[in-house]
């Protein structure tokens, strides 16, 4: 009786002093928590920035024209005389958005998914991973377009849900941008819906490999439930990889909204997003060199940032790491 | 073995049939048809069209003909955008150029990102893995719709050593396949990076260590092996997504692939070409999913995948 | 450590890219030189893969090129874009172009050696109107009698004598007989179908001006809706409420009288419900469906118009024929004898026209006018398969080239046809036409030499026009085409033709050319281009100042059209940073998937949100949802343009009849018609481009579309490749020419070899 409990509470602690031990280290990280600072500056940037400008980041300027750096446009203006450094800070706030939202949304379920199949093997494996490659193989671009032309455009419901309830916050109900924001949603929602998959699987491929291993058959014998073992133990110990393809699924799903936005079924006009500047801008690499390379260059600093804090969080999680 | 793996193609059966149904269904929902042209055409000759292609009929007649046609005469129906081409001439031509351009994608990827990966885990925290990772970072960050201009600019049009597009001797294939694989192998690379991490702290390789095995031997045989199981996994829907991402290269330089007609197979609702362009996505991604589980099986002796 | 390296490797991509834009001097858009490339074998870009190489069946550009090639018409285009003889030398007709009669020459040959004879064209006219070919192209040839009706299903012959009964059904009474080989026009079939329950007349509403029928829409849950003006007091009249027709198979009683209903002919019919249950009302014709029941009969009228070849003994068609009665519906089949052309003997071809065609060569310029070969298809038709003629194996074109190679979505590679009389005239032996479709790759196949023209189907991307009009390859000419936004006019407030007014005129054109278009366009006050031929462009020089489309009042103003906005109920105030129209709903613009209709639209969106204060949304489809929103009337402002098929106002100025498919405003207007009409028939070429232009001042006032510009085409062709004349048509076919060698020191031009013109018509 008292047993199994000295040993529950025994695992407890164990288990919040390997949190607090992974945050000490991954302090300690210098890396990690400059990619962390600067990932928190731009983001803060993205969302101060277009309230403060004097240059909105849809105002067009016919006569202004493409323009390189200049004082008055510090990154140079775009082909419709839109000053540059504003529509990547709005566009930036759709970036990390899209690239956060998405990646949520893949990991909750992806963890879930392929931690429940890998754990309980069988004929649950194998009913979960075959709805999976089901899914898996139904292309992308075709869900995606049948979607968009399905759902995001305003003779549904949603978008007259979409429009009353901004309707309340914003006092111009007509506004151009409405339709290209509601699109985003379902942006989010569909590339979201295609990430967690490869997540499962590889969450999924961990737990299979993790299954066998002594600690779990301890933990089994001791009478630790399903759930628990499932995300309180196996987890935790195959987070390695999961945290890696995590952190790369944010630039996939950032990419993939480059690439979504190249075929015209991203992010629209009026609204930017990186992904969509830089699509714009590789039309023009040769002409206007500026309206490729400074939204790639937030792009791939940003995906730095993220990956660098991914491989410290996994240094920091991984208990069995050692330095040596 | 064989049972397990010739249970895992056979499982593949049921699941394409699955999906190329959804497919075939809701290629039929999108709004707008096939013919919807510019001008308004009389409503005889539509429905003439109409007729011609059993657009008439009921979805489930459509479907019924459709399935009857792949298993009596082993033909996919006509495209309606071309119409003197049936579906499976189509996608015969245009599918080994994408599967070449795949295959080499995928193999120049590996023998990238491997040995990357290796570096990285092996040197870990030195500079020669911030060099290795920040490189895999940069293939990351660079869309292909980015970096292939870029490249052509550079290497064709300035240094005029390679052609600027279209496929036909091995240097036209050098560009498109670098594209290609430079995004794949920056995601090898840390994979193969973090797997191996995982393992090569762990108490075996001590042992293998202890008993005083090289440390060549030691890190590529056994290290490895523990390492290649991310990519492993990953190898199946990376090459799927080669196929979907040739899209770009094919488009940039004018390669006769097959990738275009994912996106403008659905544009033009050509539902014929559709379904059948998702039948044989499907299938390619389900068999090289069956391979990678097997090859799974093969690499981690430890890994007991169940019946 | 990693810092640093990402430093690093970012300053070099930006030394990269700033390497890259660094200006180029040379004269020429890339190399000049041709890699040591046969100069007998041109390769060029064909913008895409052809869909249908069958010329009753084509209708995109891709296509349209192809067959140009392989095969050849009546007509076809010369170095300049203008009509010279290909299949026929010479040509006779009537005064007023209603009868043209067609001379083929002795030597034209088809590709497996047989002579190309008038019963080619025939058979290849017949076909495209013959509604089972189902071809997307019979439009263009409705100038041929009877040609419309007989598409539609509507002309009929008899197939054997028939009766002719009072009623439906066997037990009807026979008023009469109809003989073998007669033609009838279709008025209605029965037993028709209601698919829902439908109110209905109890008579024939008195004065009907105009009838408007919206089909219901169960996948939007949109009821049907009729409207029905009276013509005094355009008060609607509604159908009897108390009259309801449930749902089901109604036969044809009787024919009560003529209407139109959207813009068609039409008529009035009595009902009576087949289940006997003695339900009857009175309906329009468009409300009635097709009913699959059996025993189906047909009511309909002698048609008499049938052509006779000959001028002095035309028969009109009547408009309101009177009911003849009901025959058995099988009696009756298609045939296209009542169609009005024929082959007279191998070499004479004659054609009866439904109305004056005055662009009659240009027209037969048109790939939809080419000769196939009936013998070729019919096979393939009885096999069930009939588009597989075209296969490369198969086609038998008569054009100055054949297929050598096919290679999909690649390149098609062509060689002269041995039996052609260009073969031993051409320079050009060979044609390897590319299929690329990204603007940019082209342009770096170009630039690397390894195309010699751009194409017709290729355009040049917009932000690159300014860096390439200095170049010595790079041409620009006018272009038969007008860009226009199509405005939904029953949608309120555009229904008000002051606020279509408002916004046209609130539009900066000549700064969107400079800025966004950038082709040196001309900006648009009306709907024909001022260098259209067929006698326009000289009216225009006639007009000289006095021109109604130059004048000041139809351009530029934004203070004029907040004014009108502004009596159209909705006054524009001054609130800071500009203006804000009160009480005027936000408008969408719609246009399909394209950079170059994006940068437009956003240009235009800006002008109307800074001159008119109005909040104008864009959006953007993918062009087959476009169509079915358009079709469906989902739209309020939509981009369109129009490309002019022949070299004469008529083209564009049709696109604002009532009737036609490429009229999406749901605007008419009855003077705006009759002055269509008596143009069309005016023999004077003077007299009728006078009343064309007073025609087109009405739509240029009331703005059913706002005009935005004439386009201008722009291409790059290397200095080497001679004969190349940039023309309006944007037709540039490959046999005019040549590549020379020497072509630093020789100036020249000439196309390879001269194209012959039409000596004056002969009399028919």
């Amino acid at each position: 009786m008292s047993k199994p409990l000295e040993f529950e509470v025994d695992a407890h602690e164990k288990g919040s002093s390997l949190w607090r031990d992974a945050w000490r280290r991954l302090k300690k990280n210098r890396v990690a928590v400059v990619s962390a600072v600067v990932l928190i500056f731009s983001l803060l940037v993205c969302i101060v920035h277009p309230m403060v400008t004097a240059h909105p980041y849809d105002k067009s300027s016919l006569a202004t024209g493409a323009q390189g750096p200049s004082w008055q446009h510090w990154l140079g203006t775009d082909d419709h005389g839109r000053d540059l450094l504003s529509r990547l800070t709005f566009g930036g706030r759709i970036s990390f958005a899209v690239g956060i939202i998405a990646t949520a949304i893949s990991f909750v379920i992806g963890v879930s998914w392929g931690g429940v199949a890998g754990y309980f093997g069988g004929r649950v494996d194998a009913v979960m991973m075959r709805i999976v490659d089901v899914l898996y193989t139904f292309p992308l671009l075709i869900f995606v377009i049948l979607v968009t032309a399905f759902f995001a455009n305003e003779n549904t419901v949603f978008y007259s849900m979409f429009v009353s309830i901004l309707g309340v916050l914003y006092s111009d109900s007509a506004d151009p941008k409405y339709l290209p924001m509601f699109k985003i949603f379902f942006v989010f929602a569909t590339l979201g819906a295609m990430s967690w998959l490869t997540m499962a699987r590889i969450v999924r491929g961990q737990v299979i490999a993790l299954r066998g291993q002594l600690f779990v058959e301890a933990a089994v014998s001791v009478g630790v439930g399903h759930a628990r073992l499932i995300f309180r133990h196996l987890i935790p110990n195959a987070l390695g990889p999961i945290i890696v393809y995590t952190t790369l699924t944010i630039p996939e799903v950032m990419l993939t909204e480059a690439f979504l936005s190249f075929l015209g079924l991203g992010t629209q006009e009026p609204l930017s997003s990186w992904g969509q500047l830089v699509a714009t801008g590789s039309e023009s690499l040769d002409l206007y060199p500026w309206l490729v390379v400074f939204p790639g260059l937030a792009l791939a600093i940003t995906l730095f940032c993220f990956n660098f804090l991914g491989d410290g969080l996994r240094d920091a999680l991984d208990p069995r790491v050692r330095k040596d | 073995m064989t049972v397990f793996a010739i249970r895992r193609f056979l499982s593949i059966i049921p699941t394409l049939f699955l999906v190329a149904t959804m497919v075939f269904v809701f290629i039929r929902f999108a709004p707008g048809g096939p013919f919807d042209t510019e001008r308004a055409y009389p409503p005889e000759v539509m429905r003439n069209i109409e007729k011609q292609y059993n657009l008439d009929q009921p979805v489930l007649v459509q479907y019924k003909n459709w399935l009857g046609n792949i298993v009596t005469k082993g033909s996919l129906g006509n495209s309606t955008k071309y119409a003197n081409r049936t579906v499976e001439e189509l996608i015969g031509i245009t599918l080994p150029v994408s599967m070449k351009l795949g295959a080499l994608g995928m193999l120049a990827a590996l023998a990238l990102g491997i040995p990357l990966g290796i570096i990285g885990a092996v040197r870990q925290n030195t500079w020669k893995d911030s060099l290795a990772m920040a490189a895999a970072m940069l293939g990351i960050s660079v869309p292909r719709f980015v970096l292939a201009p870029l490249l052509v600019l550079v290497f064709s049009l300035k240094l005029y050593w390679l052609p600027v597009a279209r496929w036909e001797t091995w240097r036209h294939a050098v560009l498109p396949v670098f594209c290609a694989a430079l995004p794949m192998a920056a995601y090898i690379a840390r994979l193969t990076r973090a797997g191996m991490l995982e393992v090569i702290h762990s108490d075996f390789i001590r042992t293998a260590r202890a008993k005083g095995l090289s440390e060549r031997l030691v890190i590529l045989r056994h290290a490895l092996r523990g390492g290649m199981l991310p990519v492993v996994s990953f190898v199946g829907p990376g090459f799927a997504g080669l196929l979907v991402g040739s899209l770009v290269i094919e488009k940039i330089f004018d390669i006769p692939g097959m990738g275009r007609y994912l996106v403008e197979a659905v544009q033009n609702r050509d539902y014929n070409l559709v379904a059948g362009v998702a039948l044989v996505y499907g299938s390619l991604l389900m068999v090289s999913n069956a391979l990678v589980d097997i090859a799974y099986k093969l690499l981690d002796p430890r890994v007991e995948l169940d019946r | 450590m990693d810092k640093r390296v990402g430093a690093i490797s970012v300053a070099l991509g930006l030394s990269a890219l700033s390497a890259c834009s660094s200006k180029d001097t040379s004269p020429y858009y890339g190399t000049p030189s041709r890699h040591g490339k046969d100069s007998h074998t041109f390769y060029v870009n064909n913008g895409g893969e052809p869909e249908y190489v069958d010329p009753g069946k084509a209708h995109d550009t891709a296509s349209t090129k192809i067959i140009n090639h392989l095969f050849e018409g009546l007509a076809g285009y010369g170095p300049d874009g203008e009509s010279v003889p290909a299949a026929a030398s010479h040509f006779d007709r009537t005064p007023d172009n209603l009868y043209f009669r067609f001379h083929l020459r002795d030597d034209g040959r088809w590709s497996d050696g047989k002579p190309v004879t008038a019963h080619d064209f025939e058979y290849a006219w017949k076909r495209i109107q013959d509604p089972l070919t189902a071809s997307l192209s019979s439009a263009n040839l409705y100038w041929i009698k009877n040609a419309e009706l007989f598409n539609q299903g509507k002309l009929l012959v008899a197939q054997k004598d028939s009766d002719v009964r009072d009623g439906v059904g066997s037990n009807a009474n026979v008023v009469g007989s109809f003989a073998k080989g007669g033609a009838v026009l279709l008025i209605s079939r029965s037993p028709v179908a209601l698919k829902t329950e439908v109110p209905a007349f109890k008579e024939v509403p008195p004065s009907v001006e105009s009838l408007l029928y919206d089909a219901p829409n169960p996948k939007k849950k949109l009821p049907e809706k009729l409207v029905i003006e009276r013509a005094k007091d355009k008060q609607t009249i509604d159908p009897d409420a108390a009259l309801k027709l449930p749902a089901g198979d109604y036969d044809v009683k009787a024919m009560l009288g003529p209407t139109t209903c959207n813009g068609a002919n039409d008529y009035f019919f009595e009902l009576v419900a087949r289940d006997g249950s003695g339900k009857s009302g009175v309906l329009p014709g468009c409300m009635l469906g097709i009913s699959k029941a059996e025993g189906q009969s047909m009511l309909v009228a002698k048609w008499d118009a049938l052509p006779t070849f000959d001028p002095k003994k035309r028969i009109e068609p009547k408009r309101d024929a009177t009911p003849l009665g009901f025959v058995a519906a099988d009696a009756f089949a298609s045939d296209t004898s009542v169609l009005g052309v024929r082959a007279v003997d191998d070499k004479t071809l004659e054609l009866e026209a439904e109305y004056p065609v005055p662009y009659m060569m240009d027209v037969l310029c048109a790939t939809s006018t080419f000769p196939v070969r009936k013998d070729v298809i019919e096979p393939f038709r009885e096999r069930g398969e009939p588009d597989m003629w075209t296969r490369p194996g198969s086609l038998v074109g008569n054009g100055p080239y054949i297929v050598d190679e096919w290679r999909f979505r690649y390149e098609i590679r062509m060689k002269r046809n041995p039996h052609h009389r260009f073969h031993d005239k051409l320079k050009i032996h060979n044609i390897v036409w590319l299929a690329v479709e990204a603007s940019v790759s082209t342009m770096n196949l170009y630039k690397a030499g390894e195309i010699d023209y751009i194409g017709d189907n290729s355009a040049l991307p917009p932000p690159y026009l300014p860096s390439l009009a200095g170049k010595k390859d790079f041409e620009k000419t006018n272009y038969l085409a007008t860009y226009w936004y199509e405005i939904n006019t029953k949608v309120p407030p555009l229904d008000d033709k002051r606020v279509r007014q408002a916004l046209n005129l609130a539009i900066d054109k000549p700064q969107f050319i400079e800025k966004v278009t950038r082709g040196g366009q001309t900006p648009a006050t009306h709907f024909v281009p001022d260098y259209t031929r067929g006698g326009y462009d000289e009216a225009v020089a006639r007009d000289g100042d006095k021109d109604p489309f130059a004048s000041s009042d139809r351009k530029f103003n934004p203070e004029r059209a907040r004014q009108l906005l502004g009596e159209a109920g909705f006054p524009v105030v001054k609130i800071d940073g500009g203006y804000r129209a009160e009480g005027m709903p936000s408008i969408e613009l719609l246009y399909n998937t394209s950079e170059g209709h994006k940068a437009l639209a956003v240009a235009v969106q800006g002008m109307w949100r800074e001159n008119l204060g109005i909040s104008v949304s864009l959006r953007n489809e993918e062009w087959h949802v476009m169509q079915k929103n358009v079709r469906d009337g989902n739209f309020q402002i939509v981009r369109y343009g129009w490309v002019g098929e022949y070299d004469h106002p008529q083209t564009f100025l049709e696109t604002f009849m009532a009737k036609s498919p490429s009229n999406r405003t749901g605007w008419s207007s009855k003077a705006f018609e009759d002055l269509i009409m008596k143009a069309k028939t005016e023999p004077d070429n003077i007299e009728s481009m006078r009343l064309y232009r007073e025609a087109e001042r009405i739509p240029s006032d009331e703005i059913p579309k706002i005009p935005l510009y004439f386009y201008t085409k722009t291409t790059l062709v290397k200095p080497y490749v001679k004969g190349f004349h940039f023309n309006r048509r944007g037709e540039h076919l490959i046999h005019w020419l040549w590549i020379d060698e020497n072509w630093e020191n020789n100036p020249s031009d000439e196309p390879s070899m001269a194209p012959g013109a039409f000596s004056a018509p002969g009399a028919y």
